[in-house]
């Protein structure tokens, strides 16, 4: 039985990807991982917030941190900007006193311990580590063979200690994509950024020059859809197609599904009764329709 | 720990004090009308003023006076807000002092009170335009990350949850409010609370005040 955790959807996926809080939800019950939400916890905040200021985000994200430690729980989120800036947090706290001494004082002052011994967990690590793939394998019910699909990890997911592994996230998403029954097709780009940071100074650049590019290669593949796990990469790929439309007048259609979306469905949801083909900005209920159709072969 | 080669005198009146080089420190005022008070005992202590910078920062400005004794610079930060736009002069003090406040009255339009000579130094007198190095009264970063900190202080989070959102997630069963888009009172107030404390609200306005 994994341990239990503070759930930390993060700002995008309840605001703007319900389907995707549902899923995550959905797939936490069928694995029976417990888990409870915290009050008291502020917006992460996204690393990108340092371009503002940095104490600020050190301070925010340290006090999310402290209040977590307070509960003894790790914290579970199933958000790549989320998982990366709790992480980088807690490294500064224990490793850069000379960047962190303001954030220090501050949470003293609070009553909040610096000394994090809690960790963060992202949504794939729980799945992976903590459940693991034979559990997983046991609650599937309709194996997704069949369906092809191409991998975009989103650039957090590679956030390490220095010295580790980057790919020791992705190979567990591929890994527990295999599980499901899905056949990953590669095309060598799957690390290249959706552009949602340089979306903050140009967004047409961002589409042009970040995520077409990844859009225009899957769509060269032989795949049913183009899976990620994070919710900004997810938001960027769907409506960077349409903002295509108006740019260029060019059509991918390329259907793009959240990894909690296909574990969900894998374990029994149906996603055409739950409406999701219209909370996506992109074609997926082709996709839902073949996993229904064919799914358990 | 206060250096040693600045008078300790000015040690009640600094609210940060940092070094940048050997013997050159910045030493930043709690409060700008102490800036009088603080030249004089420089000058007394036998620095002089070198010149005076200004740092137009969107929404305050940041004066630097910066003071020299032999090889030690003492420079005395302050922080004028946009608002105030008034500062005491110090030439009454240090008559030095006269054309380089005059310049910044002119450049930025900065007023000095009690100046002796409150004269147009560097702009010709038919001059009619805003002082032409004063910015506009904007955020001194780019508004995305400004919106970013400004949201963090107004809602805790960087989205909210639309009615379209809430009812969506009613429709699925989801809780209707969820961590951290709460909107929480209390959050808010605590994030509040640390960017008034970091001096946040000196790059964008933190609402609500």
């Amino acid at each position: 039985m994994p341990p239990k955790y503070i759930l930390f959807p993060g700002c995008f996926i309840p605001a703007m990807l319900p389907h995707v809080e549902y899923c995550i939800r959905y797939v936490l019950k069928t694995l029976n991982v417990e888990f409870q939400e915290v009050p008291e916890l502020s917006c992460c905040p996204p690393k990108i917030t340092s371009i503002g200021d940095f104490k600020e985000w050190l301070t925010i994200s340290a006090r999310n941190l402290a209040i977590a430690d307070k509960y003894g729980l790790n914290i579970l989120t199933p958000c790549n900007g989320c998982f990366e800036s709790f992480f980088e947090a807690k490294h500064f706290l224990e490793h850069r006193v000379d960047l962190s001494r303001d954030t220090i004082d501050i949470l003293k002052k609070l009553g909040l311990t610096h000394e994090i011994k809690i960790s963060v967990k992202h949504f794939i690590e729980v799945l992976y580590e903590d459940v693991g793939l034979d559990k997983i394998a046991e609650k599937v019910i309709k194996p997704l063979n069949g369906l092809k699909v191409a991998v975009h990890y989103g650039c957090h997911l590679f956030v390490t200690e220095p010295g580790g592994d980057v790919w020791k996230k992705p190979k567990m998403m591929d890994e527990i994509l295999r599980t499901l029954g899905v056949e990953i097709v590669r095309d060598g780009l799957e690390r290249i950024c959706c552009g949602f940071i340089l979306s903050t100074i140009n967004d047409e650049k961002a589409v042009l020059e970040r995520a077409e590019v990844r859009i225009k290669s899957v769509k060269s593949l032989d795949v049913n859809c183009l899976v990620t796990p994070c919710p900004q990469c997810h938001i960027r790929l769907e409506y960077s197609q349409i903002k295509l439309r108006s740019l260029k007048n060019v059509r991918y259609d390329l259907p793009v599904l959240h990894l909690a979306e296909l574990v969900a469905i894998a374990f029994g949801l149906d996603p055409l009764k739950m409406r999701f083909d219209r909370l996506h900005r992109s074609p997926v209920k082709p996709v839902f329709e073949k996993l229904l159709r064919e799914g358990g072969g | 720990m206060f250096p040693k080669e600045i008078p300790s005198k000015l040690k009640d009146m600094a609210s940060e004090v940092y070094q940048t080089g050997p013997s050159r420190y910045i030493v930043t005022l709690s409060n700008l009308e102490y800036i009088r008070e603080a030249s004089k005992i420089l000058f007394e202590d036998g620095f002089r003023i070198s010149t005076i910078t200004t740092l137009d920062r969107g929404f305050y400005f940041e004066l630097l006076y910066h003071f020299v004794k032999k090889n030690i610079v003492a420079s005395i930060k302050i922080i004028l807000p946009k608002d105030k736009g008034a500062v005491p002069s110090i030439t009454p003090i240090i008559p030095g002092a006269n054309w380089l406040e005059r310049e910044i009255r002119d450049l930025f339009g900065i007023e000095f009170i009690e100046h002796p000579e409150p004269k147009r130094v560097v702009l010709p007198p038919e001059w009619k335009d805003e002082p032409p190095l004063r910015k506009p009264k904007v955020p001194e970063l780019p508004q995305t990350y400004a919106n970013y900190l400004m949201s963090l202080a107004s809602k805790a989070a960087l989205a909210s949850l639309s009615g379209l959102a809430k009812r969506r997630r009613k429709q699925m069963g989801l809780p209707e409010v969820v961590t951290p888009i709460h909107e929480s009172k209390e959050v808010i107030e605590a994030i509040r609370k640390i960017s008034k404390k970091l001096k946040v609200d000196r790059k964008v306005p933190l609402g609500g005040e």
